[in-house]
């Protein structure tokens, strides 16, 4: 049962509104206006102490952890120096609104007259779509509008409107109409977004993201320390700064640490003047209390499990702050973070089990007061909470190897069922995981949503072959969504950098050209219909993928000099190990490890492409090339049974040798291509398979591939077969990805698997479940999560069955797979599900 | 009569037609990874065709044929004729619009294979033991962390004692914990053969009263339990199952009387499988239509408690298999 108290917290935040904020963006306008030329760790620095020390703040009658991100209770930070936000403003502000964000007219006016003028040409963005062009990287949009209508049209427009409306699959066809008809009314605005979007991309359907982040922050230092205590160590190593630049950055660290005091102070301040006219002395008590731990902390290092929880909360809180909404930054292992204060407080009496758990859940509900800025992520019914991941990492072994998991660990899995939020939270099984450990975590399941299991062993092996010590290995975090980083001591911008696998197969067909962009991006690596053999073919997918690589990296050094010598970070370099240390920002290389990441998607689709290019065009010829791709070019436009027949060849995820093959010939091939790339500051790329949840828009401007799928449609999930095509169950699917060597996927990979319905209700469920993670993890996987299916998905199903072939369900007697059932069973089962929901 | 009328092509168990098997081989109408409600752990369930009784509520009605056949969902059928374009033996062609199956049709399943609307799918499928085998041995890994195993289903699994004792000696060998689901109305002598090779029985009790038995399944209960009372007897691990099917079998007095056969064997405990509607969709893809059947209605609840606490008054305890 969740605490009273943050059951009010938990509506507060379901209920309250989503605004834009621009308190920090102007802040750091201002200081980097005022401060043009100066060293970027001290711009950085001041324009944080501005922003502490002004922006709004205040405490929650119910809160006993305090640090509030901006002036509404949900207004994510706006980086305005990134220029992620500020093309969003200029191109889709109308449909930012239109999705429920509020701005009021003192802000808007503050936005439009003087943030973005400002940043015009200075932003991230800007800078790197400059640099791009000037390195014949960008991905160029040279259709005229008409052209574009023509191809989106090619697509299916759906392709484009999945890109800015979350599409409902329930609308009426007069609310389709409403909303085509609105559409072609927005087409020349967003015709300028695709086209601000195209020059943003690189070449080859590549992505490289402004941002950089994706960073455990240092909050072991912190604990340790205290700002108080790296500030000392920051002006010892002043002392011996061997030059402007370096002494720069240690002025800025010194600068952070005080602010965060003032920080603090101001909390300190504000909780003793609600205390001092407070008229419930409980509530009162407790203000006195929240008074004098936020003078001691984060400034010194805490004692107790509250300071140290208000010591965390307060410098992830500060963290996000300073470096915008939208940027992956996480708090790491908590449980163990916590645990040394948590059991002197329990040694000592001066903690109860449920004090603890109520400031957990308080935790966790802060945690998912975080929004992405996306039309359609942060959509109409605005249920996105939590969708810019504060992911928190629980259970595992400890830097020796010994198992980890304790109290804490089960208490936050606790205060994880008890607020029923969309939390992201990273659960690390090793071999020596209790199994209790493993069940409890399953048993989420039952009344929230899913938790991520990540092996310890494949992990630990990854992070050592990419040059951690094991120590330092065995205390990796989850960044993001499932990318293993360290503790504290990375700079590893997991995230932003990609390539689709698809496009490499777009790039043979067409000869070098994307179908989208037409443009001459890649080798002319020949006629395809001239191969003779699947390894030809193979080869010429593999000359285009190696070449994707090195643009996505190239392209991400480019924007990562940008960040090096112009935008800093002070606040969380100085939590990391090694940049105090090197007297060097992050963004320019003063962290303990580096590491740059390029991330693979559509994986279950490229394989299973090559997979029916293998068996119905080279082994029986079923198919002949050229039709193939001039099926595949016309969205199968009258190739319906030549599509039947690449859709109904062997798949991704059915333990099928031949085609697990591919998936680990090409994993492989990837993994290799990029660890041989080098970051600008001295560490290596590593691969990563993840979607972040986005792969329904990463299909959007993917042409038609050979597995049948059409234009426009999703590509697969992350890792994950495509939906619909794992037809032998989990255990099969499981087998056929454990063949991949996944410690060789750095940035890690995840497996998402849909399940059966009513499965978790029983112990028996739990039980079997639980053995499925532990058999997939004793055989190499690094990761799998598993979505309940709620009667939604199961509508959904219904009405598109194709996507959805793979879904079990249980019956009576027997499992079916969903989509074959007659309506009626349909329904019946919709209505069960919701029952038990 | 309460056997359902059958569309005539169809070749039903027992009847000429069945195809010619060598022992070694079997017809698979299912198998089924990460099964968890057939037994401990997590397990394969083999589901093999062919049926002695004719269970009016059967929940896997396809496993009444014996051999492989081709099952056609009209609603899905956008008419495209695709299917009789493929056949090789002329078995399919359209008569007024309505697609009709000769008895020329051997089950091949290429039809099924080119329809693209999924309203064919091929169901039964002629398998021996070693491919059986391998795909169980798949998942060993998965039945040694869940303490799972292989289960032989059905149809009956024991109808062809031959080819079951060795597909179970076969896992036996491998070191793999077996199950098996009977209805139970074979041979005695079929019991004694598989049982060195089954860890587990899961027994149905469906009625006690032999005529009641009959009219409702097609057969009498006297060999059930005769051989239920042996596998006791035995020493055999057998947990007992009733389909608990309203009106049929759930009233008070045969409950008593499933009690007292329980009791007098030394088990208290019973699994309830609560009547479910879904097969209807089955039976009707399979060209048949029961009238009886769609009669049946679903345990309320209340129906269940009412029959737990019954039970539980006469010392038996239930688990209701959801
Ligand atoms: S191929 Fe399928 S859809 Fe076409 S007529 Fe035959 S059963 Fe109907
Ligand atoms: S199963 Fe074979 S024989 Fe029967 S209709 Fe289909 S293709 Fe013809």
């Amino acid at each position: 049962m969740l605490h009273p108290n943050n059951q009010v917290q938990k509506e507060r935040l379901l209920k309250a509104e989503h605004w834009l904020c621009m308190e920090r963006a102007l802040h750091f306008t201002h200081v980097y206006r005022d401060t043009e030329g100066a060293h970027p760790s001290l711009r950085a620095a001041m324009a944080l102490e501005r922003t502490f020390e002004r922006m709004t703040i205040r405490i929650e009658p119910e809160e006993l952890l305090v640090g509030n991100r901006s002036s509404k209770h949900i207004a994510p930070p706006i980086a305005a120096e990134r220029g992620d936000f500020t093309f969003i403003f200029e191109h889709l502000f109308d449909e930012l609104k239109q999705f429920g964000y509020r701005i009021s007219e003192g802000d808007e006016r503050l936005l439009i007259e003087e943030i973005i003028p400002y940043w015009k040409g200075k932003t991230v963005r800007d800078a790197k779509i400059a640099k791009l062009e000037e390195h014949g990287l960008s991905s160029k949009m040279n259709l005229s509008p008409p052209a574009l209508v023509q191809k989106l049209r090619a697509f299916g427009l759906g392709a484009l409107t999945r890109l800015f409306v979350e599409e409902d699959e329930e609308q009426s066809l007069q609310q389709r109409i409403i909303g085509a008809s609105a559409l072609v009314a927005r087409l020349p605005k967003l015709v300028g977004a695709i086209r601000g979007g195209a020059r943003d991309n690189v070449k080859g359907r590549c992505r490289c993201t402004d941002t950089q982040a994706h960073i455990v922050v240092g909050h072991k230092n912190v604990l340790r320390f205290g700002f108080a205590g790296i500030k000392e160590q920051a002006t010892k190593r002043r002392a011996g700064a061997k030059n402007e630049s370096e002494d720069a950055f240690l002025h800025g660290v010194e600068i952070v640490c005080d602010a965060m005091h003032s920080f603090a102070r101001r909390f300190a301040s504000l909780a003793a003047a609600e205390a001092a006219s407070a008229s419930n002395p409980e509530r009162q008590e407790e203000l006195t209390r929240i008074a004098a731990i936020c003078t001691k902390v984060p400034w010194n290092a805490p004692e107790t499990f509250h300071e140290a929880l208000q010591a965390m909360w307060f410098t992830q809180n500060a963290a996000i702050i300073g470096y915008g909404a939208g940027s992956g930054i996480t708090p790491g292992r908590v449980d163990q973070l916590l645990y040394p204060y948590f059991k002197k407080d329990r040694q000592k009496g001066t903690i109860t089990t449920e004090h603890a758990l109520r400031l957990l859940e308080e935790l966790v509900i802060k945690l998912n007061n975080n929004v992405v800025i996306w039309p359609n992520i942060g959509g109409v019914q605005l249920n996105h909470l939590g969708s810019d991941v504060e992911n928190i990492t629980i259970g595992g072994v400890d830097e020796h190897g010994e198992d980890a998991t304790n109290d804490l660990s089960y208490l936050l899995i606790d205060a994880i069922r008890n607020t029923n939020l969309a939390t992201t939270a990273s659960f690390r099984v090793s071999k020596m995981s209790p199994r209790n450990f493993v069940e409890n975590v399953v048993a989420i399941h039952r009344d929230s949503n899913s938790p991520a299991f990540l092996n310890d062993e494949t992990a630990i092996a990854a992070m050592v072959k990419d040059g951690y010590t094991i120590e330092d290995a065995r205390q990796y975090c989850l960044v993001g969504c499932v990318e293993p980083s360290g503790n504290g001591d990375t700079y590893g911008a997991t995230g932003g950098s990609k390539i689709y696998f698809p496009t490499a197969l777009d790039l043979v067909f067409n000869r070098g050209k994307t179908t989208f962009f037409g443009n001459q991006d890649g080798p002319d690596t020949g006629d395809p219909a001239a191969m003779t053999s699947f390894r030809e073919f193979l080869d010429a997918f593999y000359t285009q993928m190696e070449c994707m690589v090195s643009w996505v990296t190239d392209a991400t050094n480019l924007r990562d000099e940008i960040w090096a010598t112009q935008f800093h970070n002070p606040l969380i370099s100085c939590t990391i190990d090694g940049c105090i240390e090197n007297a060097t920002d992050m963004t320019a290389g003063g962290a303990k490890y580096d590491f740059g990441a390029v991330g693979g998607g559509g994986l279950g689709t490229v394989v299973d492409s090559l997979a029916a290019i293998k068996e119905r065009v080279f082994e029986q010829g079923a198919v002949s090339m050229t039709d193939l791709v001039l099926a595949v070019g016309t969205n199968f436009r009258n190739h319906q049974t030549l599509r039947h027949l690449l859709d109904t060849s062997a798949k991704l995820g059915n333990d099928n040798d031949d085609v697990d093959g591919l998936a680990t010939e090409l994993v492989s091939r990837f993994c290799e291509m990029v660890r041989r790339k080098k970051t600008i500051r001295g560490g290596h790329y590593k691969a990563s398979l993840i979607s972040y949840g986005l792969n329904v828009y990463e299909g959007a401007l993917e042409p038609a591939t050979p597995n049948g799928r059409k234009a426009g449609r999703p590509l697969s999930n992350s890792m994950s077969p495509s939906n619909g095509a794992e037809r032998r169950g989990p255990t099969a699917t499981m087998k056929s990805l454990a063949k991949i060597d996944q410690t060789d996927i750095g940035y890690g990979n995840s497996l998402n698997m849909r399940f059966p319905v009513g499965i978790l209700q029983s112990d028996k469920g739990v039980k079997s479940v639980a053995a499925l993670v532990k058999t997939y993890f004793q055989e190499g996987g690094f990761h799998v999560q598993f979505n309940s299916v709620d009667s939604k998905t199961l509508r959904k199903a219904q009405e598109n069955p194709g996507e959805y072939s793979d879904l079990i369900v249980r019956v009576s007697g027997y499992s079916a797979y969903f989509t074959r059932l007659g309506k009626r069973i349909q329904d019946d089962i919709i209505e069960r599900t919701e029952q038990t929901c | 009569m309460l056997r359902a009328p059958v569309a005539g092509m169809l070749k039903m168990c027992g009847e000429e037609g069945a195809p010619s098997l060598r022992s070694e081989q079997g017809v698979v109408f299912d198998i089924q990874r990460f099964s968890i409600h057939d037994g401990p752990g997590i397990r394969t369930t083999v589901f093999l065709m062919g049926c002695n009784l004719r269970c009016e509520w059967c929940q896997n009605p396809e496993s009444f044929l014996a051999g492989p056949t081709v099952i056609f969902d009209e609603q899905a059928c956008t008419g495209c004729r695709q299917c009789a374009a493929t056949c090789e033996h002329g078995a399919v062609w359209f008569n007024k619009g309505k697609r009709v199956v000769a008895p020329s049709c051997i089950g091949c399943g290429r039809c099924a294979a080119t329809c693209r609307s999924n309203a064919l799918e091929k169901v039964g499928d002629v398998q021996n033991v070693d491919a059986i085998i391998a795909e169980v041995l798949e998942d060993v890994p998965f039945y040694n962390n869940s303490g799972g195993g292989m289960t032989l289903s059905g149809g009956e699994p024991l109808l062809r004692v031959e080819f079951a004792t060795t597909l179970l000696q076969r896992a036996k060998s491998h070191g793999i914990h077996t199950c098996v689901e009977t209805a139970g109305a074979v041979l005695t002598e079929t019991f004694t053969a598989v049982m060195p090779y089954v860890d587990l029985f899961y027994l149905d009790l469906k009625h006690m009263d032999e005529k009641v038995h009959v009219s409702l399944t097609g057969k009498s209960n006297q060999q059930i339990l005769a051989n239920a009372d042996m596998l006791i007897r035995q020493g055999a691990a057998v947990e007992f199952r009733m389909p608990l099917i309203p009106e049929r079998n759930d009233h008070p007095e045969n409950l008593d009387r499933i009690a007292a056969f329980l009791r007098d064997h030394g088990v208290h405990q019973l699994r309830l499988l609560p009547y479910r509607p879904y097969y209807l969709d089955k039976l009707r893809k399979l060209g048949r239509s029961s009238t009886t059947a769609s009669s049946i209605g679903t345990p309320t609840p209340a129906d269940l408690d009412r029959v737990r606490s019954h039970l539980l008054r006469q010392r038996i305890s239930t688990v209701v298999d959801a």
